[in-house]
């Protein structure tokens, strides 16, 4: 039997701790590519292990899966168009919450999407 | 030979070139107007000289055993100047020690660095942030008596401040001149004239025989000898050797201005004023604008004329406490809104479908009614979060923009003291605000989220920020923290902003992110704080006025009355 060395299990993270990470990063948002090259810079920097451009379903892909959060960010886009995407994603067995980034004024408190967890963070609040 | 060149009456004259090298000449020398013909006259600048001589280097110019002498003099000059800049500007050079602070007083390692660049220079523009301490660098240069007497030209309500600054942090005498008509003046080092009383002096200035003239909120002069106090300011730098100009108010925006501004403090550095449209603007309406402030802020630094920093300048960081930030928020609370639906619905409307001028005036009326109502729904969660910090011990500088708003949050307050410092305040009641503070008689300070402006001293007190308001700027929240977090603040401030998920705080936050960080992207180590000029912002008015339009419930019977009250803000 072997315990599995230190190197190969990075420490979990959690929703709460990725909101925080993220809620306090003071990206550029002029387009939605620069806040994804900006979060991608913040996990590296913070040896958060993530994976990026993640086909969730044939036309589904997430911007990041960071264990089993996914992370989707929006720049710009009609609510609906939003939560429509944010629906099918919510579909997929290989994640259990998912976080929308985006700089859009959304409702803090988040909201459910077939029984999973949609948690809010806003890209404006960093830069207060 | 590919022409020839004099030096006559302060500038240099090209002339008999080819018509290859005319075109080429035009070509680097872009202040030159297109259509015409050499002689070409160039207005002598310190690096005017060192440019030529590089041209030389491919066109060689015919000139006299004068100008030559002249040329190789102006370069050495020039050169040698950028030298002692750069060893002043170097993140190793190590200020020397001022003397004339009066103790316990103190000059920062950034402020000495900006004293020393006037005294090598005798010329500096400087626009260091809000709350860095300009006033202090300013003095720092003059504390040990170099370049006495001084003449400081202020605004009048920072007259006694000043004069205030002076005594705490030197020895020197100093005289307030509070009348317009000339009389006579007791002897001293420094005289603190006001932008409004200098013009009545200008006669007399001769006699104070001034060296050194230093300009507080040098943006006032920005229209020159259109001005009264342009032509004195004029007359005033014309009798000083050393010339040192105060803002943190970003002004390489209007070509003109800064062009103006810039000849008070270097004449001559950005060449005539047709050259600098040339070289550096672009016509827009009555308006010269400038076509890329960043570069025009980074020739204005590395050619030593102007300095500024941050608190991210590392000099800097050393000694201004760290800023934390409390995002807080508090619940809507439809009790104390009172706003007509009916209105804004109509407002939203105009703004959506009106006419150019009947939108821009819907548009600000709705602006003002959404932001008004945002203020009162969360007025007393506000209240209740100061009153916290007050408990905790804490004074409290609370920001805010409305009347109706600063009445529910006395009425909340009430049997704490509460002192105002906004726009219906007169100077000696702000003052009195002010005061009540400094002795700890006052627990909170509401200030207009625009009042506020170089008020200094609640720092020695206070290090706790609250925005019971959000404004449209980032730069109205970073002025009013800047009151509490500047030079002497010895703790942690905290800036809370208090927001609330409805009305207009959720399209103000997401603006000023934007906003935030496309600043922050212009920021370069060279020219910090540049603004755009301001343009007309329907878009955001448009965003606000749809937002209504769908949270409203629409007139008649059918109101869903289960909908999750989600706002569909649009894209801001």
């Amino acid at each position: 039997m072997t315990s599995p060395s230190p190197q190969n299990s990075p420490p979990l993270i959690g929703a709460d701790q990725l909101i925080n990470l993220i809620g306090s990063a003071r990206l550029d948002l002029s387009t939605e590519g620069a806040v994804q090259r900006g979060l991608a810079r913040l996990f590296e920097e913070d040896q958060v292990p993530y994976e990026a451009e993640v086909i969730l379903a044939p036309s589904d892909r997430i911007d990041f899966l960071i264990g089993r959060v996914g992370i989707e960010v929006k720049i710009g886009h009609p609510r609906r168009a939003i939560l429509r995407q944010l629906e099918r994603y919510a579909r997929s067995d290989r994640v259990d919450a998912l976080l929308l980034v985006s700089s859009a004024p959304f409702p803090s408190a988040g909201f459910e999407l077939n029984g999973k967890t949609v948690h809010i963070v806003s890209l404006s609040t960093g830069w207060l | 030979m590919s022409g020839s060149l004099a030096f006559r009456d302060g500038s240099w004259v090209v002339s008999d070139l080819p018509g290859h090298v005319s075109l080429r000449f035009k070509q680097v020398f872009s202040g030159i107007a297109s259509g015409t013909v050499p002689p070409f006259t160039l207005r002598d600048t310190p690096d005017r000289a060192r440019d030529l001589e590089w041209f030389m280097s491919r066109y060689l110019l015919r000139m006299s055993p004068e100008t030559e002498a002249r040329l190789r003099r102006s370069v050495a000059d020039y050169e040698e100047g950028q030298n002692r800049v750069a060893r002043l500007l170097s993140s190793d050079y190590v200020p020397p020690a001022l003397a004339g602070i009066r103790a316990p007083e103190r000059a920062d390692p950034h402020q000495v660095r900006a004293a020393a660049l006037l005294r090598e220079t005798g010329r500096l523009l400087l626009l260091d942030d809000v709350g860095l301490g300009k006033t202090v660098s300013a003095l720092a240069a003059i504390a040990d008596g170099w370049g006495l007497p001084a003449v400081i030209v202020v605004q009048p309500h920072v007259a006694d401040q000043w004069i205030g600054f002076i005594e705490r942090f030197t020895e020197l005498r100093a005289v307030q001149v509070k009348k317009r008509a000339p009389h006579a003046l007791d002897p001293a080092d420094v005289y603190v004239f006001r932008y409004t009383n200098l013009a009545g002096w200008v006669d007399v200035l001769g006699q104070i025989a001034p060296r050194t003239v230093i300009f507080d909120e040098v943006q006032e002069l920005r229209h020159g000898a259109q001005t009264e106090k342009g032509r004195a300011a004029q007359s005033l730098v014309n009798l000083c050797d050393n010339r040192i100009g105060l803002t943190a108010t970003p002004i390489y925006n209007y070509g003109d201005e800064i062009f103006t501004v810039v000849e008070y403090i270097a004449p001559g550095c950005l060449g005539s004023r047709d050259e600098f449209h040339t070289n550096w603007c672009r016509n827009q309406g009555t308006h010269w604008i400038v076509r890329d402030p960043e570069a025009l802020g980074a020739y204005l630094q590395g050619e030593g004329i102007a300095l500024r920093r941050t608190e991210e300048d590392p000099e800097v960081a050393q000694v201004l406490p760290p800023l934390r930030r409390a995002l807080f928020q508090v619940a809507w609370d439809e009790g104390d809104v009172e706003t007509d639906r009916e209105l804004q619905r109509r407002l939203a409307q105009r703004v959506l479908t009106g006419s150019f001028t009947q939108r821009g005036q819907a548009a600000r009326e709705l602006d003002l009614l959404l932001r008004q109502e945002t203020g009162i729904a969360k007025a007393r969660a506000v209240a209740a979060y100061v009153r916290n910090l007050v408990a905790a011990g804490e004074q409290v500088i609370l920001g805010g923009w409305h009347r109706a708003v600063y009445d529910i949050w006395r009425e909340a307050l009430s049997g704490l003291r509460v002192v105002m410092f906004t726009g219906s305040e007169t100077q000696p009641q702000k003052k009195a605000a002010r005061q009540a503070i400094l002795d700890g008689a006052a627990d909170v300070i509401i200030i207009s989220l625009r009042s506020g402006a170089g008020l200094d001293g609640l720092q020695d007190r206070i290090a706790h920020v609250v925005f019971g308001e959000l404004d449209w700027s980032p730069e109205v929240h970073k002025q009013l923290v800047g009151r509490a977090r500047r030079r002497g603040q010895t703790r942690e401030v905290t800036a809370h902003y208090l927001w609330t998920d409805g009305g207009s705080d959720p399209v103000l936050m997401s603006m000023l992110g934007l906003k935030a960080s496309q600043a922050h992207g212009i920021l370069n180590p060279y020219a910090g704080g540049v603004q755009r000029a301001p343009e007309l912002d329907e878009g955001r008015m448009r965003a606000m006025a749809r937002a209504v339009l769908e949270t409203l419930p629409e007139p008649g019977p059918a109101v869903p009355v289960a909908e999750v009250p989600v706002f569909d803000w649009g894209d801001p």
